[in-house]
């Protein structure tokens, strides 16, 4: 059986007193698309300069294909196509001639998918990369990265401050890789709404510690929105505590009665809670991917109690 | 190789403005000749000198730019990772960075120098001299000293890292650790290997410099901090490694112990009847020359500060040497006291007198009086504490002969404590005529110091001589060997009080002057060449010639040695002339009183002497059958130990 594309054991960063990364164990299936989440100052960059090997872990280790990254990273990054957060090129090469670079160091090299992602982008060949556009200077990037045809694409955040077309045009080449060659892909972002829809795994960090690994599917089934009315006024100590079957993570009393976000939602445990006396006109909605990220990782669990 | 040679070229192709720039700089030096108030003739020279100035310019102004830039500058906007991106390892990217900052500045240099270069016909040389072209070469050869120093600094102030301020720490720390050696090589008179040790310790920090710009981008990465770690690690660690390993190198130069000198003089030092002195160079390139004093009997030795002239007294307490303390170039030479009986002699000098003016010094059989001629005063010291007994003119020292002359004398203990002060050089005032007129010397004096009081004694019964005299003195100091300088066939045994003349010994009428000198127990002999043998001539006590000993020797050069025993003298005569490694020679025991020759097996030549007595001066001879008369070198210039009686060899085995 061949190993997992990524796999991060105990992965544990420190810059002195502060702990950027908290033992983090997670692993990228072959194929697999894992979308990291997390607020800014959350870890991702270190953690993915430890995933690329340009980085020693303080503690736990980062292995690719099976082998550990710090240690293999020359030969493990001819499999590895990466898009970093900030597009960091030499400033005045060109288009081209950093395909001409990175063709020289890889092994496989699709000049002419370049030059196709290149023209579909609207990106010029000839232009010096500080000349480009931020969105441009991305998406020749994700060219760069895609062209070697890589087994493992890692993208650090890399819509950050790209505008709505150049988002589109970068996810949708992504997709279009996936749905080609089945490409397992690794990528942190802002960005929650425009990885949703491509994302199979997701994992959210929150001050270093990873609080969801998770399917999307699973994650999406268990979390939900619960609006009700109670009727019941005595013996309360709280607002909602009648959701906590349900795990509730937040609780907002309403107008019109009480909205709460849960994460340990099931049909059976929201007709148990339906039927309770007292609840009235409950109803459970799905939560979109953001919704839950900010459940998580926005503020503190039962703030807004 | 391949990933190497892009990164490279990249970095070239980055920064080829550079060159650019240096190809415009290139045209400035042909209009230097066109600057008004430079001549013609001179026009040639401001060019190369415009060439040059602008060349090292773009070199080190370029290593300092290229090399803060190449990587610092990348690490801090964080877009090395570019390049961690790819399958490019650590080792190439650091190797294509270094050598195509490198060639980029070097290249600037060379494309500045070259036009003018080519019109002058001499790369890159100015002024025409090897040294000149060497030190160019130096100068020009910076960059590779300063690039990586460059890119160090930058990555460690850009890093904001803690470990800046271990960088600072050891800063002054590492300075001082290569400073104490080579304050020790210079103190010991480390100058002819001087540029080979700057040349070796500016390619010593290049190393390490490199290697911690190594450390730092293959350990380090994209992360500025841990980069940062190791490149202090690994240039601190090398640099102080290299410090000890270089204050043991230097130590071990300065102080190579006798048997580690490659090459030595020996000779007796003074009165004392084991001590040697023994200086020479050490090995390796350190071209420093190392000084001792060694006690045969004890085997002990001395390592003595740069220093000539050593003297030890009778009783081997005291020794007095013209010496610089704290080394050369630190102050004046001092002749200076050292007290052989402490732990570690050579430490704490006695400070007598400045040694610019001493023409003769000499210590009394127990250590304690110093006689001191400088100019024309004598003085007399108590030691320790350098106390004065006594210091007197010398006007007979002071008067001035014809070509404004006056005399150099020679002091030496009496055994009644009283100073005999024995006329010998002749110094003039300007450069010595090449024929000077005979004069007389001056008189013989006698220093009471108790008295403080100089009293004449006699005049040297000889004809006056032209240049300055040749003396010995018998052991007991009663008779003077006295020859003119420079030498002819004559000798002349004095009374040396009075200077009466006892006998005059007239070498054969087609002899040449040799060794002369006396035994041990008063008898004289002259060594004298005939054709190409050599004979060894005896006389008693009042002169009268005793035997005459054919040695049937021939070669170049004779070495006689000090009595090995009672009447036996060494007398050792190189066979085969050529260079130092080639000499050989062939060793015999001479009894001057039987007349006897036996030949001792093993290339060995007497270690004390030469074609130079073993009794200098006032100096009496080493005592026959002492550790010092028995010192011999062998075929490699080791000092070995001979037994004269059954003529067996052991090595000087020193503590």
């Amino acid at each position: 059986m061949s190993a997992d594309p990524l796999r991060l054991q105990g992965l544990t960063v420190r810059y002195g007193p502060l702990v950027a990364v908290d033992g983090v164990s997670l692993s990228v299936g072959r194929g697999g698309v894992f979308a990291l989440l997390g607020r800014n100052g959350s870890g991702k960059s270190s953690l993915v300069r430890c995933v690329l090997g340009q980085q020693k872990p303080t503690a736990g280790a980062a292995t690719l294909f099976g082998e550990d990254v710090w240690t293999h990273r020359a030969r493990l990054m001819a499999r590895v196509g990466v898009v970093p957060e900030e597009p960091d090129a030499p400033r005045e090469m060109t288009p081209a001639e950093l395909a001409a670079f990175c063709a020289s160091l890889s092994p496989r090299w699709d000049g002419n998918a370049f030059s196709a992602r290149l023209a579909r982008f609207g990106v010029p060949e000839r232009t010096p990369f500080s000349s480009l556009s931020k969105g441009q200077r991305s998406l020749t990037l994700l060219s760069l990265a895609l062209a070697p045809e890589p087994e493992l694409i890692v993208m650090d955040d890399p819509t950050l401050g790209l505008d709505a077309v150049a988002r589109r045009a970068l996810f949708e080449e992504v997709v279009t890789e996936l749905a080609d060659r089945g490409t397992t892909v690794f990528l942190t972002t802002h960005d929650i709404a425009g990885v949703e829809g491509i994302t199979d795994r997701v994992g959210i960090l929150k001050g270093g510690r990873l609080l969801v690994d998770e399917e999307v599917e699973g994650l999406k089934a268990r979390w939900r929105t619960v609006r009700y009315r109670s009727e019941v006024t005595e013996n309360r100590t709280d607002f909602g505590n009648e959701l906590d079957e349900m795990s509730p993570e937040r609780v907002k009393v309403r107008g019109w009665g009480i909205e709460g976000v849960v994460s340990g939602y099931s049909d059976e445990a929201f007709a148990r809670f339906s039927a309770r006396d007292g609840i009235v006109d409950a109803e459970a909605s799905p939560l979109a991917l953001e919704e839950i990220f900010l459940a998580v990782a926005g503020e503190e669990k039962g703030a807004a109690r | 190789m391949k990933a190497l040679v892009l990164v490279a070229r990249r970095e070239i192709a980055e920064r080829r403005f550079v060159l650019a720039a240096a190809a415009v700089a290139s045209l400035l030096p042909f209009l230097a000749p066109l600057v008004p108030g430079i001549p013609a003739s001179a026009g040639p020279m401001a060019r190369a000198v415009v060439a040059l100035t602008l060349s090292v310019t773009f070199g080190l102004s370029g290593s300092l730019l290229v090399g803060a830039s190449v990587v610092g500058r990348e690490l801090a906007e964080r877009r090395l990772g570019f390049y961690f991106s790819r399958p490019l390892p650590a080792w190439a990217l650091w190797a294509g960075k270094l050598l195509g900052g490198l060639l980029l500045v070097l290249a600037s240099e060379a494309v500045v120098l070259l036009p003018a270069s080519l019109a002058s016909g001499r790369f890159p040389g100015l002024w025409g001299s090897t040294a000149d072209t060497v030190a160019l070469w130096g100068v020009l050869a910076l960059p590779l000293l300063l690039f990586p120093l460059a890119w160090v600094s930058s990555v460690a102030l850009r890093s904001r890292s803690p470990w800046l301020a271990v960088d600072f720490v050891l800063v002054p720390v590492v300075a001082l650790a290569f400073w104490i050696p080579t304050r020790r090589l210079l103190g010991h008179g480390f100058a002819e290997g001087l540029p080979r040790l700057v040349g070796a310790l500016a390619a010593l920090f290049a190393v390490a410099l490199a290697a911690a710009t190594f450390g730092q981008l293959v350990g380090g990465r994209t992360d500025p901090r841990r980069g940062h770690g190791v490149q202090s690690l690994v240039l601190w660690g090398t640099l102080l490694a290299a410090a000890l390993g270089y204050e043991v190198w230097s130590r071990r130069v300065v102080d190579p112990g006798v048997e580690g000198l490659v090459t030595a003089w020996y000779s007796p030092a003074g009165t004392a009847l084991s001590w040697v002195y023994v200086s020479g160079t050490s090995g390796g390139s350190g071209h420093v020359r190392a000084s001792y004093l060694v006690d045969l009997e004890r085997r002990r030795s001395v390592l003595l500060p740069p220093a000539w002239g050593p003297l030890v007294s009778r009783d081997g307490t005291r020794a007095l040497l013209s010496a610089w303390p704290d080394g050369f170039g630190s102050g004046a030479p001092q002749l200076v006291a050292l007290d052989l009986a402490a732990r570690h002699p050579a430490s704490d000098p006695e400070e007598i007198a400045p040694a610019g003016g001493v023409t003769s010094y000499d210590l009394s059989a127990d250590g304690r009086s110093a006689a001191v001629v400088s100019g024309d005063t004598v003085q007399v010291v108590r030691l320790p504490g350098v106390g004065l007994l006594a210091s007197v003119r010398i006007p007979s020292a002071a008067e001035s002969g014809p070509g404004g002359t006056r005399w150099s004398y020679e002091a030496g203990f009496l055994p009644d404590g009283k100073v005999r002060l024995l006329p010998r050089r002749r110094l003039w005032k300007g450069p010595a005529p090449d024929s000077p007129p005979a004069v007389p010397p001056p008189p013989i004096l006698e220093l009471d110091v108790a008295a403080r009081r100089v009293s004449e004694t006699g005049r040297y019964d000889i004809p006056p001589v032209s240049g300055g005299l040749w003396l010995a003195a018998d052991g007991s100091g009663e008779r003077l060997l006295v020859r003119a300088i420079p030498f002819d066939r004559t000798v002349w045994l004095l009374d040396a009080r009075t200077g009466r003349r006892i006998a005059t010994f007239e070498g054969a009428p087609d002899g040449k002057p040799g060794f002369s000198g006396f035994l041990a127990d008063g008898r004289i002999v002259l060594l004298e060449r005939q054709g190409d043998d050599r004979q060894v001539r005896v006389f008693d006590r009042d002169g009268r010639e005793a035997r005459s000993v054919p040695l049937g020797l021939r070669g170049p050069s004779v070495r006689v040695g000090p009595e090995v025993a009672p009447g036996v003298l060494p007398v050792a005569v190189e066979e085969r002339s050529g260079n130092r490694a080639g000499r050989e020679y062939r060793l015999v025991l001479v009894d001057v009183g039987a007349g006897r020759i036996s030949p001792v097996k093993g290339d060995l030549r007497p270690a004390l002497g030469g074609d130079w007595p073993w009794a200098v001066g006032l100096r009496s001879p080493v005592f026959p059958g002492s550790p010092a008369s028995r010192l011999f070198l062998d075929a490699d210039g080791k000092p070995v130990l001979l037994d004269p009686a059954t003529g067996a060899i052991r090595p000087l085995d020193l503590r």
